[in-house]
């Protein structure tokens, strides 16, 4: 037997159950913030992050493959080793892989392009740069100047001029990286990555672009 | 239908709107290669890092292995230096000579807090100091762990992290190159305005040590070249 629908018995179930669906999205959605929360690495100064966990992670992951593919070359090259040209044509090759690496010679490689259209204070550099080689970067240079072991970031203390080891730059800061495109793209375009929250505590998310290179050359 | 099965099926929306939040945040959560959400973080690093050491060890070990058989054979003289400065730069030979070493830690007088210790940005900061040419800098390490142009320093709990390597207070970073160019560089505040700002608030300490035996060990972890090559690939 049908139960008479009256109009006071609709009302009482369809509050409750909007109510029951309303309060199931709302604890969706903050599961779902909690685990963002709980992804993005923590600051603890302006100009420090916590390393997450996931990051760290990352990082040994990929120390353990580069170690690993280390280990294979050179067990390679013992077997050359034992032959005199072999021996010579492998030590020169060591030898300008290095200088590559090192800023002593041009670098090529896929990679990422970002451009910064702000003025930026000279400790940021570092820290920006920190960033990049923490999450892949294998080779840099700002505005085409190659950073090595010898660039050191500098401002004047009036002017608020920086400069990469003596050589003044401005704004627009074009950063050409090599290492891993789609990795880096990933960081440097995603909002909430540690390298954008450090450039854009400065407000200037707007001012910032970022492209995938397949290959980038970097000069001496 | 009965006010029983009205509350079930009440429920069972409920049910499916919080399974539906979880399964969204499980299939589209960001991935690390080869790790997926679910797995026990803290007991995989503490595999790799084992790992890690290992293979380190045994790189080391295979290095000096190369370098005698080397030795046996007919390779240009040139050759050779060149590539033994290029490695001691990039840190994957040892070092050794005078130099400095640099302490830095954490003032007992200061506050407690997170924000009033030493930081990843403070070691920075002095490395950033020692890249000046004119320093005639040839190799870092701090608290033993050798770096290389690759490395990074970061903040990790309640030290740093220098690469992989978990480090804690006092830091200790020993440098070899011009003693008294580096000492005079570490010690010039409009260098490092931000690190001495700490100094002067007195967050942390700084002190300087003239050393002239220093011996500075390889790098665990070598410069990464992948992606990187001294010449262009061929269809990119």
């Amino acid at each position: 037997m049908k139960i008479p629908k009256t109009k006071i018995h609709i009302r009482k179930y369809d509050i409750i159950n909007l109510t029951l669906v309303c309060v199931g999205i709302l604890v969706g959605i903050l599961i779902l913030a909690i685990a963002q929360h709980q992804n993005e690495d923590n600051y603890t100064t302006e100009r420090d992050t916590t390393l997450h966990f996931l990051s760290e992670t990352s990082l040994l992951i990929r120390e353990n493959q580069a170690l690993y593919q280390d280990y294979i070359q050179t067990k390679e090259s013992l077997v050359d080793s034992k032959n005199s040209a072999e021996a010579n044509r492998k030590t020169q090759e060591s030898s300008l892989k290095l200088q590559a690496l090192l800023g002593r010679q041009k670098a090529y490689g896929p990679g990422t392009i970002m451009t910064i259209r702000e003025t930026l204070p000279a400790y940021l550099f570092t820290d920006i740069i920190n960033d990049l080689y923490t999450f892949g970067a294998e080779a840099i240079s700002i505005n085409d100047i190659r950073i090595d072991y010898h660039s050191n970031f500098s401002e004047n203390a009036i002017t608020k001029q920086v400069f990469i080891s003596s050589i003044p730059i401005s704004a627009p800061y074009t950063f050409k990286v090599i290492g891993n495109a789609e990795n880096l793209y990933q960081i440097l375009s995603k909002k909430n990555s540690t390298i954008r929250r450090l450039i854009d505590s400065f407000g200037i998310s707007d001012k910032i672009e970022v492209k995938k290179e397949a290959e980038i050359e970097l000069s001496i | 239908m009965t006010d029983k099965r009205f509350i079930v099926l009440i429920t069972l929306i409920f049910v499916i709107t919080i399974l539906s939040g979880t399964l969204v945040i499980v299939f589209f959560y960001p991935r690390i290669e080869n790790v997926t959400v679910f797995d026990d973080f803290t007991i995989e690093s503490e595999q790799l890092r084992k790992k890690n050491s290992e293979l380190s060890e045994q790189l080391i070990s295979l290095r000096q292995e190369k370098e005698a058989l080397l030795s046996t054979q007919s390779i240009s003289k040139k050759n050779l230096e060149e590539l033994k400065e290029l490695e001691e730069i990039s840190g994957i030979r040892e070092v050794s000579g005078e130099g400095v070493i640099i302490s830095l830690g954490d003032n007992e007088n200061a506050p407690v807090g997170s924000v009033n210790i030493c930081h990843g940005s403070n070691i920075r900061d002095i490395i950033n100091i020692l890249r000046i040419p004119e320093l005639e800098v040839r190799g870092i390490s701090i608290n033993g762990v050798r770096i290389h142009p690759q490395t990074s320093i970061n903040c990790f709990g309640d030290g740093i992290t220098v690469d992989t390597n978990k480090l804690y207070v006092p830091y200790h970073i020993s440098v070899i190159g011009n003693d008294e160019k580096i000492i005079n560089a570490i010690k010039t505040k409009t260098l490092a305005p931000e690190l001495w700002k700490e100094i002067d608030n007195e967050v942390v300490t700084l002190d300087t040590t003239r050393t002239n035996i220093l011996k500075l060990p390889p790098t665990r972890t070598n410069p990464q070249m992948q992606f990187l090559s001294p010449t262009p690939h061929e269809n990119p």
